[in-house]
């Protein structure tokens, strides 16, 4: 096992002639809860989908576990999208058996509590759950794995504050403690106390990469704060996108 | 993986066809019994049994047109939706090579298309008014068994033609696939581009065939009546298969190398 | 005890003052077992790694001891419990006499008054 999870060298990302990610280099440990903060349009998205192999970089190189992103990192990669990707006729079982016939560290028994203390009921149709519920179904194949690392993508940006809280409780309670958690957001102020690391990112740049108590050390004030002050400055920036 | 793979596959499969190929073979049973095979029994009657008859035969050819429209976009959604839209999201990240997941796709797409072929010609037979009673006769049976022992290479036959009709239909299917990747190299109008890539493929074949021809290389096709049939056969499932092999690892290559799910 | 987190200062620290308090409270009795940290983090709704290290300091501070068995357990030393009550109570006294001086009360006056008011 190498020492690092994620390893980022270069990493541009563009489409067509529009620059999504630009000269990323980036280390992320093992073991922690690390927030991925920028404003929509930031990149933290590319980012994301880079790192799970939906898009391909279009210079630099990534390494998850020390190894170049393929089948033996899929295997180890637990990725919540931003969108629905199943089909409507399955059950969540379904689903549930297809995550285990794939996956070997997916948990079934383990899915189906989830689904229990979460109020779903594993063998409804998905046609007939409501968004809410389909994100939870999605949120429980995400987290009944005991994967290496689990990419996050917007998990709470859809949902009331009450529905917040229980999303990152059922994270915090389900995660595998030896892998890491990337977590995209720009509610910052919501999932704040449940990060080790904060990493900003700005049209395509990684601005800062820091652990939370030592931004909160050395400045004093929130990640949240932080956050605003650095995007508040300059407005007009976003401008390029 | 391919052996899971390919079973979610067929379960989407079954889940779209099964009332489709049911409701082929019940409505066929119904015009058996519906349509006036048997003319000469003019007692009066006729024009009622004229009109249920259009309708039924209408209805039948009405689900054959939507078995076989359904089965074409079952292809190309399955491919362009299962692998390059929303879905993509689920079938990229699970831990299996790319070209596992195209060919689990090619194969259900033949196995779709071959079914619902299969289905039309039996409900054909359950339309047409066979006294089954004959079917069953020994006799038949005996002399088709006779006519065998004769001939023993004629199901060799049925079976090479079988494959070469596989196979064509496999190159169809892997220049979709193809086109539809070339399309996704794309960032904007992707299906328009899927469009034009096919017609450029398509394009790209024929010359590809006029260049061979004109080369002369096809020459020895010449001889081939004197080698026989089955030679003949077996070159021309080659002479298929290699396009669509290339296509089939180009597709692949285009997913693995240039994916960009947005 | 709802867990209060505030923005200004390391979660941490602030898990550690409030697991402290909860211990001189006798919301954890000496000698009970703490729960995991994992279940604490979840309570929190923190992350199990920043809840990790304010147990630590817990540790460092004597209020609590690890064992290999049976998890954390709260100190059973009421000389170490008494001397952090006793910390905490001159936090408490010290803003007491801030206010009141404030209000123009000298210290002396302001105890006088804390005894003739029977709180």
């Amino acid at each position: 096992m190498s020492e690092q999870l994620i390893v980022c060298r270069g990493l541009s990302k563009a489409y067509g002639r529009k620059p999504a990610l630009s000269g990323v280099d980036l280390e992320v440990g093992r073991g922690r809860i690390v927030g991925l903060l920028g404003p929509n349009g930031s990149g933290k998205t590319t980012l994301i989908k880079l790192l799970c192999g939906l898009l391909q970089p279009t210079t630099g190189q990534i390494e998850i576990g020390g190894l170049p992103v393929g089948v033996e990192t899929k295997a180890q990669v637990s990725y919540l999208p931003d969108r629905m990707y199943f089909a409507n006729w399955m059950r969540a079982v379904d689903l549930f058996d297809l995550f285990r016939d794939f996956y070997r560290d997916f948990d079934y028994e383990k899915a189906i509590a989830m689904c229990r203390s979460l109020g779903v009921e594993p063998q409804d149709r998905l046609k007939t759950m409501s968004k809410g519920t389909k994100e939870k179904v999605q949120l429980v194949l995400v987290m009944a794995r005991k994967a290496q690392l689990y990419l996050l993508d917007e998990p709470i940006a859809g949902v009331d504050p009450a529905a917040r809280d229980f999303i990152l409780h059922t994270i915090l309670t389900n995660y595998n403690e030896e892998g890491t958690v990337l977590i995209s957001t720009h509610l910052i102020s919501d999932i704040e106390k449940v990060l080790d690391e904060a990493i900003f990112l700005k049209t395509g740049k990684v601005m800062l990469h820091e652990t939370v108590d030592h931004i909160r050390e050395t400045q004093g004030k929130s990640v949240d704060a932080l956050f605003r002050e650095i995007f508040r400055a300059q407005p007009l920036e976003g401008g390029e996108f | 993986m391919l052996g899971k793979l390919l079973k979610y596959d067929f379960r989407a499969m079954w889940k779209q066809f099964s009332m489709i190929w049911l409701a082929a073979l019940v409505i066929a049973l119904i015009n058996r019994f519906t349509l006036p095979f048997n003319q000469g029994s003019n007692d009066g009657a006729g024009g009622e049994n004229e009109l249920l008859a259009i309708i039924t035969i209408t209805v039948f050819i009405g689900v054959m047109c939507a078995m076989f429209v359904v089965a074409m976009v079952f292809v190309l959604t399955r491919f362009y939706r299962g692998l390059l839209g929303d879905e993509g999201y689920l079938m990229h990240t699970l831990p299996v090579k790319t070209w596992q997941l195209v060919f689990s796709k090619l194969i259900c797409a033949v196995v779709v298309t071959v079914i619902s072929v299969a289905v039309s010609i039996l409900a054909m037979f359950l339309m047409m008014p066979i006294n089954w009673i004959e079917v069953f006769d020994m006799e038949l049976w005996m002399s088709l068994a006779q006519g065998l022992l004769q001939r023993p290479d004629a199901l060799l036959y049925l079976g090479e033609f079988f494959l070469l009709c596989v196979v064509a239909l496999a190159l169809m299917i892997t220049m979709v696939y193809l086109s539809m990747a070339i399309g996704h190299l794309f960032h904007r109008r992707r299906v328009l581009m899927s469009v034009v890539a096919f017609f450029a493929l398509d394009i790209l074949g024929n010359l590809v065939i006029g260049l061979v021809n004109e080369l002369g290389l096809l020459r020895f096709l010449d001889q081939m009546a004197v080698w026989g049939g089955h030679i003949g056969f077996w070159v021309g499932i080659t002479l298929m298969l290699i396009p669509a092999v290339l296509m089939f690892f180009a597709t692949s290559y285009l997913l693995k190398h240039r994916l960009n799910l947005e | 005890m709802d867990w209060k987190l505030t923005d200004d200062r390391p979660i941490w620290l602030q898990l550690t003052e409030q697991m402290t308090r909860r211990i001189i409270t006798g919301i954890y009795p000496p000698g009970s077992r703490l729960p995991s940290v994992r279940e604490l983090a979840a309570e929190a709704g923190v992350n199990p790694n920043t809840m990790q290290r304010a147990l630590a300091q817990l540790e460092q501070d004597g209020l609590a001891k690890a064992d290999r068995t049976a998890g954390r357990m709260v100190t059973q030393d009421t000389a170490v419990l008494d001397a952090v009550r006793r910390a905490q109570a001159r936090v408490v006294m010290e803003q007491y006499i801030h206010a009141m001086a404030e209000l123009g009360y000298t210290p002396g006056e302001a105890a006088a008054l804390l005894k003739e008011e029977k709180l």
